[in-house]
């Protein structure tokens, strides 16, 4: 049978995924409820405005500097006279993008390793584990920026170091989740009649190791949110002239006392996509304890 | 003795952690993409230098000997605190960072000190009014501004507060009088998180069999929060602080640079977006020992607060 499938059909009756149960859970929380409009309508505005909004982000109109908010710019226009709104959506969609990828590759990072810790253990894991320690001796925004001089501004670069700066963490955690259930008694049954660990790993282990990850990866949301955002205000990231929430912001900081919107507008948006991230993260751990 | 061998045992962890780290901080020179001695002379505006500069630089720094013993020479230097000389300017790293530290200490222990203030403060009220209207405000208002990033914040206040009223200096003089606005803006962060962190530890003291003996003896509710919950909640808490002060310590950076404050976290964004890593170097080995420091210390009080973990201890 293909892998895959088994993994999908064991997975149907596991809590986390897809159960209607979960589902109407997180609707019947009243914050959680409006963290997911809030979240949804953001998605859609990131996805849909660039495609029909009839500006480029990075079309500089030289009549239309620094207009106030209008009928046909609804947040006005920088210093460039380009469009903040259609900035912000593409801004927002680079945003909210590369947090799910971010987030995505940590915990596909972190599983892997932490099952091969788990699973292995012996002094691969001790060694695994000193590393990790020492890893998590450095301050995550420390150890970032550290990366990010190491390798060099942009925005890759420091997509890569977040990533790397969270690893470390992420895989202890995978690694304790693995052990726990390692314990269980449909994997010590499983043991028993004499199934592989290949089988045990896949059929047992990852759903619920993947699920529980996935409720601290849905904490952290928000967190990573504020990361990219602040690394990029800091000119660390994304350059110009392409638009990212916090590149905006340092982009037009000398113009803020003219023209308000300019920091209102990106202000706003950074404000509610974490903010929908953190009610959606809160209710699920407190529905799922 | 009874607190002697736990804290030899702690001391030797946290020296051990420090050592591992310095070789990953010391490895990001070797570890960096391109030629080093390539990237000091760019640094220092030679564009495309020739392959006898390039020598000159590489015998300069020593760099043809094994990793190992540059290692060695690198950390035996930097215990001493001479983590050698900027790229760019070429002058020692230390004197730059003895510069810039003090307006660091001075922004970080401010903002520290209010943080702790500010949860304690609002962690008590809450708890005191479970579920009525403080509770609920207050909840409220950690659940918004867990949302606000920190340098929003800094942006939003120097707009409205500093340009709106006059209140406070855009560009600041790292002055005690002017450390006010910043020390603010990074203690915030920190303080929503702690009050939530410390108001769910007091809430289950509270509920706690401790509690209701004391309240079955007619202690007041005040009585039994500061004086049965509080002790209680203390040992997670600073723990808490300990891991919260090594996002003090990058959050520093980015305040630093909303302010213009002219401290250590300002001094490494700038090597960063240079890449002038003996610099960054300096920094991250600097924040890293604080915050294993800080991690030691609130391990000790822990035993020193905590007398069941001496139990355990020395069993």
């Amino acid at each position: 049978m293909n892998v895959l499938e088994t993994f999908w059909r064991r997975n149907k009756n596991l809590q986390v995924f897809a159960t209607e149960h979960l589902w109407a859970k997180l609707w019947a929380n009243s914050a959680a409820r409006s963290g997911i409009i809030v979240g949804a309508l953001l998605i859609i505005f990131v996805v849909v405005y660039p495609i029909i909004s009839t500006y480029s982000p990075n079309d500089q109109i030289s009549g239309a500097k620094l207009l106030s908010p209008s009928f046909s710019n609804p947040f006005g226009t920088d210093q460039f006279g380009r469009d903040v709104l259609t900035r912000i959506a593409v801004g927002g969609q680079r945003s909210l993008g590369s947090t799910v990828f971010v987030l995505a590759l940590t915990l596909v990072l972190s599983i892997l390793l932490g099952t091969v810790c788990g699973i292995i253990g012996g002094i691969f894991d001790a060694f695994a584990m000193r590393l990790i320690d020492i890893l998590l001796a450095l301050p995550q925004l420390v150890l970032a920026l550290a990366i990010v001089g190491v390798l060099g501004v942009g925005f890759e670069n420091l997509l890569i170091a977040i990533i790397v700066s969270s690893v470390a963490f992420y895989t202890r955690l995978a690694r304790s989740y693995v052990q726990i259930s390692r314990q269980r008694k449909d994997v010590i049954v499983a043991r028993l009649s004499g199934i592989g660990w290949t089988k045990i790993i896949i059929g047992h282990i990852f759903p619920q190791v993947f699920s529980q990850m996935l409720i601290v990866a849905t904490l952290d949301l928000g967190g990573i949110i504020i990361s990219l955002a602040s690394l990029s205000f800091l000119g660390l990231g994304v350059q110009p002239p392409n638009a990212e929430l916090g590149a905006m912001l340092s982009e037009s900081r000398s113009f803020f006392t003219f023209a308000p919107w300019l920091l209102l507008a990106p202000a706003l948006a950074i404000f509610l996509s974490v903010m929908s991230a953190n009610l959606i993260g809160n209710a699920l751990r407190d529905v799922t304890e | 003795m009874k607190l002697f061998r736990p804290i030899i045992k702690l001391l030797v962890q946290a020296l051990l952690t420090m050592l591992g780290a310095s070789i990953l901080i010391w490895a990001l020179l070797p570890l960096a993409p391109g030629d080093v001695s390539e990237r000091i002379l760019q640094s220092r505006g030679v564009t495309d230098p020739t392959p006898f500069e390039i020598k000159t630089v590489r015998d300069e720094l020593k760099l043809n000997r094994p990793l190992a013993v540059q290692y060695f020479e690198w950390i035996s230097k930097a215990v001493r605190g001479d983590f050698s000389n900027s790229f760019q300017s070429d002058k020692p790293v230390s004197n730059e960072i003895a510069k810039r530290l003090p307006a660091t200490v001075l922004l970080a222990v401010v903002s520290f000190i209010l943080a702790v203030i500010i949860s304690l403060v609002l962690a008590f009220v809450s708890v005191y009014f479970t579920d009525k209207f403080p509770d609920k405000f207050i909840r409220f208002v950690t659940q918004i501004g867990a949302s606000i990033p920190s340098f929003l914040l800094g942006l939003l206040l120097l707009q409205f507060v500093v340009v709106g009223f006059g209140v406070g200096k855009i560009i600041s003089t790292n002055s005690v009088a002017d450390v006010w606005l910043p020390a603010v803006c990074l203690a915030i962060g920190r303080a929503l998180d702690w009050t939530q962190i410390l108001r769910s530890n007091l809430l289950s003291a509270m509920s706690a069999q401790f509690s209701f003996v004391a309240e079955a003896r007619g202690a007041t509710r005040w009585r039994i929060l500061w004086r049965y919950a509080l002790p209680n909640s203390l040992l997670p808490f600073l723990t808490v602080i300990g891991v919260g002060s090594g996002s003090l310590l990058g959050g520093a950076a980015i305040i630093e640079t909303v302010f213009s404050w002219n401290g250590i976290g300002s001094m490494a964004i700038e090597a960063v977006a240079a890449r002038d890593l003996p610099i960054v170097q300096g920094f991250v080995i600097l924040a890293t020992s604080i915050y294993v420091s800080v991690n030691f210390l609130v391990d000790i009080l822990g035993f020193v607060i905590d007398p069941r973990l001496r139990e355990v201890q020395n069993r």
